[in-house]
């Protein structure tokens, strides 16, 4: 699945370069939304056609939420706690800057 | 378009349960759209001239909340996966979705299986859901960041106009800013979390 990878750069190379002006990317919104449209409806294919996957779509939407909310509250915490460590050392270094860059 | 694309996975759903599973897609087709999908998403994140300016002049100092929302959101997976015990690696590469719900739901498809992209896109959903209702909420009562840090990648697009309506401006630039670096993390962590 290097793939995967591989052809995300290569776009995000392209676009950032901006090797290839052509018509067919200069508009990259009609080729995402229809695509991952068509993806999904694919996905959604796959899921309608196993019944053991409906049958525990309940379970998996469980799972889903409990995964949704404990991301989040990770995220929070961590988010948290690197905004106080960034908001002491800018004014650490505004002290600084006030004692002509000595220390205390 | 939102809803083009929500209800493509319920249309789906109708129409292989209404067939009993005989529709079936060649996997090439599904690559090649995969593919395009990919090329497209890297080349709009990659055109975008305001984009990497806009980064570059942050500094390392907007860097450290992204970095932050990563860690806690995969700490988060970590704690969900030993709770679940559905498997740590699947769980993990479920959460590093980051609420982009149509995209981590295809990835765990292309190499987990239905199950797995059933999982992604509904963790996913619910990360983008939640947070759209949590917002508000937040801004009042507690930290701008935190506004930032529960949306992940949707605070990029969809959970941007809902922020910017709450917290300062310079929290709203935080806010685009590490739903960038997210995004353009999730194609990548995605594979690479699944080991596959």
């Amino acid at each position: 699945m290097v793939w995967f990878i591989l052809t995300f750069i290569i776009g995000l190379a392209v676009g950032r370069k901006k090797f290839l002006p052509t018509a067919l990317l200069q508009h990259p919104a009609w080729i995402v939304t229809p695509s991952l449209a068509l993806l999904l409806f694919f996905l959604g294919l796959q899921i309608g056609g196993q019944p053991a996957i409906l049958h525990s779509i309940w379970v998996l939407g469980a799972e889903g939420l409990f995964i949704a909310v404990l991301s989040m509250a990770g995220s929070a915490i961590a988010a948290l706690i690197a905004y106080r460590m960034v908001q002491r050392r800018a004014s650490a270094s505004i002290s600084d800057s006030r004692n002509g860059g000595k220390p205390d | 378009m939102t809803w083009l694309v929500l209800a493509s996975v319920p249309l789906g759903i109708l129409a292989g349960w209404l067939s009993h599973g005989t529709l079936h897609i060649k996997a090439v087709i599904e690559n090649i759209v995969f593919a395009l999908l990919l090329l497209a998403i890297g080349y709009s994140l990659g055109q975008d001239e305001t984009l990497w300016p806009r980064i570059k002049s942050e500094g390392l100092r907007m860097m450290a909340i992204p970095a932050a929302i990563l860690v806690g959101t995969l700490a988060g997976g970590l704690v969900a996966a030993l709770v679940l015990q559905i498997g740590t690696r699947l769980v993990l590469a479920t959460s590093a979705g980051m609420g982009w719900y149509s995209l981590a739901a295809i990835l765990l498809n292309q190499a987990a299986g239905a199950k797995a992209g059933t999982l992604g896109f509904l963790a996913n959903v619910f990360r983008e859901l939640l947070t759209l209702v949590a917002v508000p909420w937040i801004a009042k009562y507690a930290n701008g960041t935190l506004t930032v840090a529960i949306g992940g990648a949707t605070t990029m697009d969809t959970a941007l106009p809902v922020i910017s309506k709450h917290v300062p401006p310079n929290t709203t630039v935080l806010a685009f800013v590490s739903g960038v670096l997210l995004s353009l993390l999730v194609p990548v962590l995605i594979p690479l979390l699944l080991g596959t």
